[in-house]
């Protein structure tokens, strides 16, 4: 398999990833309380990445 | 009106805060941009899968750019509508269950203009997800299509098929294929079939020439 990848292609995918691990893990630290306990959610949304933080934000997060 | 103006903005400010004007955006994009790239690296993807036959591999269907497209719509209907729908389900009853709606409505705001204000704020979440994600999905088809351009000129095919040898091993190519009948017939194959290739405009068409270029003269 060659590396020769198309980073073109690829780089803004990751960045976009990042972009949303972060996001998810920035509002987990600032949430007063989530749906169980933060350290898993950290580690689903580390571990998850992109599934992880959708799940987060789906079901993680207490509205209002 | 001018109630469901200020209860939108707020409807918007709500959903700044919350991440999910950023988020949804975002999840959109990755979604719709991973399809172009998928079917770009399909082939390189079942050929590292291993358990596939190698035929299967080379003489996979290359999907053209409408049928990219097409299913990119297609993700919009399955996962798009489920992540908006999971993600606005509550946005009416969550206010009323958490209190906040009570607080709202007993002022003079009609219960019309609070939903209308929901909506438009959820249409407004649809239209920039949609939009944003589209036209990514849009330049993403296009790169992954390519244009030959040096084609024009009868050494075009040795362009072609030399494009990613590089200048010291095509010589030995040349020198180790002394029957130039072979590789002239080689090279009038490989000038048509990257003729008709850039001109559909398809990276893989042009990958799998070259490929096949490379078996014929390595047996």
């Amino acid at each position: 398999m060659d590396l020769n990848l198309n980073w073109g292609l690829i780089a803004p995918v990751i960045v976009l990833q990042l972009l949303l691990v972060i996001t998810a893990l920035i509002s987990l630290v600032r949430a007063e309380s989530v749906r169980g306990s933060k350290w898993i959610w950290a580690l689903i949304i580390i571990f998850g990445t992109i599934a992880g933080s959708i799940v987060y934000f789906l079901i993680g997060r207490k509205e209002a | 009106m001018r109630q469901a103006w200020l209860m939108y903005r707020k409807e918007l400010l709500g959903m700044a805060r919350s991440y999910q004007l950023l988020w949804i955006p975002v999840v959109f994009l990755l979604l719709v941009v991973m399809q172009p790239v998928t079917s770009y690296y399909l082939p390189d993807i079942l050929a590292a899968s291993g358990s596939v036959p190698e035929e299967l591999v080379a003489d996979f269907p290359i999907p053209g750019p409408a049928e990219v497209m097409a299913s990119v719509l297609g993700q919009y209907s399955t996962f798009g509508v489920f992540v908006l729908v999971i993600a606005g389900m509550k946005i009416v009853s969550g206010e009323r269950y958490g209190g906040t709606a009570a607080l709202v409505l007993v002022r003079p705001i009609s219960s019309a203009s609070f939903i209308l204000a929901k909506w438009a704020g959820q249409m407004t979440l649809l239209i920039l997800s949609f939009t944003v994600s589209y036209a990514a999905a849009w330049y993403y088809t296009v790169q992954s299509c390519t244009f030959l351009v040096f084609l024009e000129s009868g050494r075009a095919a040795e362009a072609g098929c030399c494009y990613n040898i590089g200048g010291s091993s095509r010589g030995n190519i040349l020198s180790y294929y002394n029957d130039r009948i072979v590789v002239c017939r080689l090279y009038r194959y490989c000038y048509l079939e990257l003729a008709e290739a850039s001109h559909t405009g398809y990276k893989w068409r042009i990958r799998r020439i070259h490929a096949f270029y490379f078996a014929a003269i390595n047996p």
